[in-house]
């Protein structure tokens, strides 16, 4: 496929598109809320001490905006998908209420930002843990200080930008990554780009 | 290029090979069919059957990756797939039916006569507002039929649309196709395994090789009497041959084995009541030994990257928990994978195999560790007459090596092997129609988004109790009028998150003021608490609705999602199932964080594979009714069959919300 005809069709999402990451969203959703029933009992437990440190879960919730950007590679992709899954744990029953779909803009648009800075091109780890880290930075500095963590101490606000950064990173673009590359040899991925690169590798 | 006759189809020197296939799945096919032409499509398992009506119906390259080359020409095509489960977008079957239309763009008063109509020419008399999933096997098969027809396509393509229903359901649905073709003078081109019933309806016959090129081609009577043995050969069911003999295998004598049929009508409960006898039975409880299981939807056994190593590992666990030689195991799995015709796939990707292949994989899954039960759903679905003769041959000597073999079924040669059938009848239930909504989805978003804005207002402790009181306000508002939910412990995580919230603002402040938390607790409480209480009255169809058609957000992703969010039952069943089946697997038993863990990502993965395969499934269903193609209302828009529902509380609900945000801004 030339570099031209890719230009006219990076806009232009088949229904394959639509749907995939429309169910990609819906069964992460649902993972998530399978998520609570097994482990993140545990990480409550670990971060009850210390709270900042739970910042280190941020990461899973920024998860499904990556994902979707490196599997559909497409302007958009990253916000449809974080704002279905946001809307999965709605109507599942989760700590935060409408509000994740607050939390799900702000990820989902800090996703594209990186993503289109290399103008939907590059989809490599390195892409993606910026891309959860910057995701993560605005998610707690733009919206949960305000809104959750007004009267931490400044030392305590800055200790949770970080592990929620780390986790970003980590997390969202380390193991999304990971999770999509496995997924594509599986061949669930084939009538999409990264599914074709894992193919011909 | 000259385009084909209204209901042709004209096929050239198409060759198309799938990404990270080595061989094409067609080739170099060529073939004219006349308007009104009803052709028979066969061949074995695997020969690009339904390849070729996907690349007739134009939605190949829309779905999958390969590299096409030659051309199809058709007019209108219409596509019918096997599961009417993965055509479902919607709630009602009004809405179902009406989804071509909408894309059509066909004005929504015509909408609700029309889909009436076309509901009535496939025999489905359920109200329209009836839950499009709440049918029958073989009514869901009518209703998507229906679904099709509304596109009122040239060409229809069937892709075996009765292979999972019973013979009466079977019947029902190829009635309702008899009398479209009619009605219509459409072009039909039909794909089935058994398709004896389907002869008289016919007057042309395909054949395709297992390397998915044509091999005959003529009038049905024609291609069975000159090529009956060839065609024997390839496995093809050819009427009027008996079933064949069951391979014969061994697996050991050893008493007091039997075989229970579950049978009855498609969407009776042959699979609820069969998960239900697997549940209750002790043997499902005793890891290892205890249980074999082969669900409708083989693929979700799998655990491995190889054939064998998904149908090893259960065995390799039992025979190092008992104590017992690993070699026999081993030896055993590959006798069962070579009974069932799949020893050669051995190193292969267990997704990248058939449907009909893996369903025969997870039967020697299910027998590889010689349960003292087996549960099998719907074993000889799709399969050709060899693979069949081995699933049985595999049955029976189970059986005769004491394995207790109860299965569901509606096939009969195999119902007449059992030593015992069960004939479940459907529950006549009352049509149920959904609750209707109190409050609308815009306003279950708006109202809490009101909420948060006032809190950010909330300077004072008197102004952070003057927010969570009137919220209290809202809340106990709706819930006079009659809004409960379902599940008061949806509540619990947002409680939690609520006194975490209220603590840590308390301990890690600067001046360890209990204020801090006070205040920072009941803001948050204010908007969390009211948003989880009214996200439980969440409609997809409804609230895409209002996105759509209220704020004019594009129609694509709008329906994309609103599909997508139906599904949300279905894969948490699918989730549970997944565990089970894990569990009789004998792994994810563990109880350390890790083993946990481990647990988990193994079932995320699962459940995502299998999704996805699924959305592939839902997109062809989708864009064979027009939803990738110009929508066709006046300036390219598409229409919608109902209007945005408004909730009755909706007006209410969001003044008080507002009342409440405005409430910290009037105490200083």
């Amino acid at each position: 496929m030339s570099n031209s005809t890719k230009n006219t069709t990076l806009f232009r999402w088949r229904g394959i598109d639509l749907i995939t990451a429309a169910v990609l969203a819906v069964a992460l959703g649902v993972a998530f809320w399978g998520f609570d029933v097994f482990v993140y009992p545990l990480v409550g437990l670990i971060t009850a001490g210390f709270p900042p440190l739970g910042g280190l879960a941020t990461g899973v919730w920024i998860l499904p905006a990556v994902a979707g950007a490196l599997l559909i590679r497409r302007p958009g992709a990253a916000i449809f998908v974080e704002l279905i899954a946001a809307n999965v744990e709605l109507s599942l029953g989760n700590a935060w209420g409408v509000t994740v779909l607050i939390s799900a803009l702000i990820q989902g648009l800090a996703v594209e930002l990186v993503f289109a800075l290399f103008r939907y091109r590059r989809f490599g780890i390195f892409v993606a843990a910026l891309a959860g880290s910057v995701a993560a930075f605005f998610e707690i500095v733009g919206y949960e200080i305000t809104a959750y963590y007004a009267e931490y101490s400044p030392v305590y606000k800055v200790v949770l930008v970080i592990c929620a950064m780390i986790s970003g990173a980590v997390i969202s673009g380390g193991l999304g990554t990971l999770l999509i590359r496995a997924l594509a040899r599986t061949g669930a991925l084939n009538a999409f780009a990264v599914g074709r690169e894992s193919s011909t590798k | 290029m000259t385009t084909s006759p209204r209901g042709g189809v004209q096929v050239t020197n198409l060759t198309w090979t799938p990404f990270a296939s080595p061989a094409p799945l067609l080739q170099n096919i060529s073939l004219t069919i006349t308007p009104g032409e009803r052709v028979l499509l066969v061949g074995p398992s695997g020969s690009g059957k339904s390849t070729l009506l996907r690349a007739i119906a134009g939605v190949l390259n829309d779905t999958e990756s390969g590299e096409l080359t030659g051309s199809v020409l058709a007019n209108t095509t219409g596509l019918l797939l096997q599961d009417p489960n993965d055509s479902i977008i919607s709630g009602s079957i009004f809405r179902e039916v009406a989804f071509g239309l909408e894309n059509a763009g066909l004005p929504r008063v015509n909408m609700p006569p029309l889909v009436r109509k076309i509901l009535d020419s496939v025999g489905l008399s359920k109200p329209l507002e009836h839950p499009s999933r709440d049918l029958s096997g073989g009514e869901m098969q009518r209703m998507a039929f229906a679904g099709v027809v509304a596109t009122q396509p040239d060409v229809l393509l069937l892709d075996e649309p009765t292979s999972m229903l019973d013979e009466n359901s079977a019947a029902s649905v190829r009635h309702a196709v008899a009398l479209a073709v009619e009605a219509r003078k459409s072009t039909l081109i039909v794909v089935e395994h058994r398709f004896e019933a389907w002869l008289p309806l016919v007057d042309r016959m395909l054949v395709l090789s297992p390397s998915g090129s044509l091999i005959f081609d003529g009038t049905p009577a024609a291609v069975l009497s000159e090529h009956a043995q060839e065609l024997l050969d390839l496995g093809v069911w050819v009427p009027g041959v008996p079933t064949p003999e069951p391979k014969k295998f061994s697996l050991g004598t050893h008493g007091s084995g039997k075989v229970t049929a579950l049978t009855g009508m498609s969407g009776a409960g042959k699979t609820t009541e069969l998960k239900r006898r697997l549940r209750a039975d002790p043997m499902a409880a005793t890891i290892l030994t205890g249980a074999g299981y082969v669900p409708q939807q083989p693929e979700i056994t799998i655990i491995g990257n190889t054939v064998f190593e998904s149908t090893f590992l259960t065995a390799r666990m039992a025979a190092q928990g008992l104590g017992l030689p690993e070699e026999d195991a081993r030896t055993r799995t590959m006798a069962l994978l070579d009974a069932l015709g799949v020893s050669h796939l051995v190193d292969r990707n267990p997704y990248e195999i058939s449907g009909g292949e893996q369903r025969r994989v997870a039967l020697a899954t299910a027998l590889a560790h010689f349960p003292a039960v087996v549960y099998l759903d719907e074993p000889t679905v799709g399969q050709d007459r060899e693979s069949w003769a081995q699933i049985v041959g595999v049955i029976l000597a189970a059986r005769e090596a004491g394995v207790k073999v109860t299965l569901a079924t509606h096939d009969p040669a195999l119902i007449a092997l059992a030593d015992e059938v069960f004939n479940i009848e459907a529950e006549v239930a009352p049509d149920k129609l959904p609750p209707p909504t109190l409050i609308s989805g815009l306003v279950i978003f708006l109202s809490p988004l009101f909420l948060l804005l006032g809190s950010l207002a909330v300077t004072s402790l008197a102004s952070a109790v003057s927010l969570a009181a009137s919220a209290l306000v809202t809340m106990a508002a709706v819930w006079i009028a009659g809004l409960r939910i379902p599940n008061p412990r949806v509540l619990l995580p947002g409680v939690i998150g609520v006194v975490s919230i209220g603590f840590s603002n308390w301990y890690l402040s600067a001046d360890l003021d209990p204020q801090n938390g006070i205040i920072a607790g009941l803001k948050a409480a204010s908007f969390i608490l009211a948003g989880i209480m009214f996200a439980t009255q969440l409609r997809p169809i409804a609230f895409g609705d209002q996105l759509a058609q209220t704020l004019r957000l594009p129609a694509r992703p709008v329906i994309a999602a609103v599909a997508a969010m139906q599904r949300i039952a279905s894969l948490i069943d699918l989730w549970d199932e997944l565990r089970f089946i894990h569990k009789i697997r004998g792994i994810g038993s563990g109880r350390g964080p890790r083993a946990r863990v481990q647990e988990f990502v193994r079932l995320m993965f699962s459940l995502l594979v299998k999704a996805i395969r699924d959305a592939g499934t839902t997109a062809v269903a989708m864009d064979s009714r027009g939803f990738s193609r110009p929508f066709g209302g006046p300036k390219g828009h598409r229409t919608w069959a109902e209007a945005p529902r408004w909730g009755r509380l909706d007006l209410l609900t969001l003044c008080l919300a507002i009342g409440a945000a405005i409430t910290p801004l009037l105490i200083v």
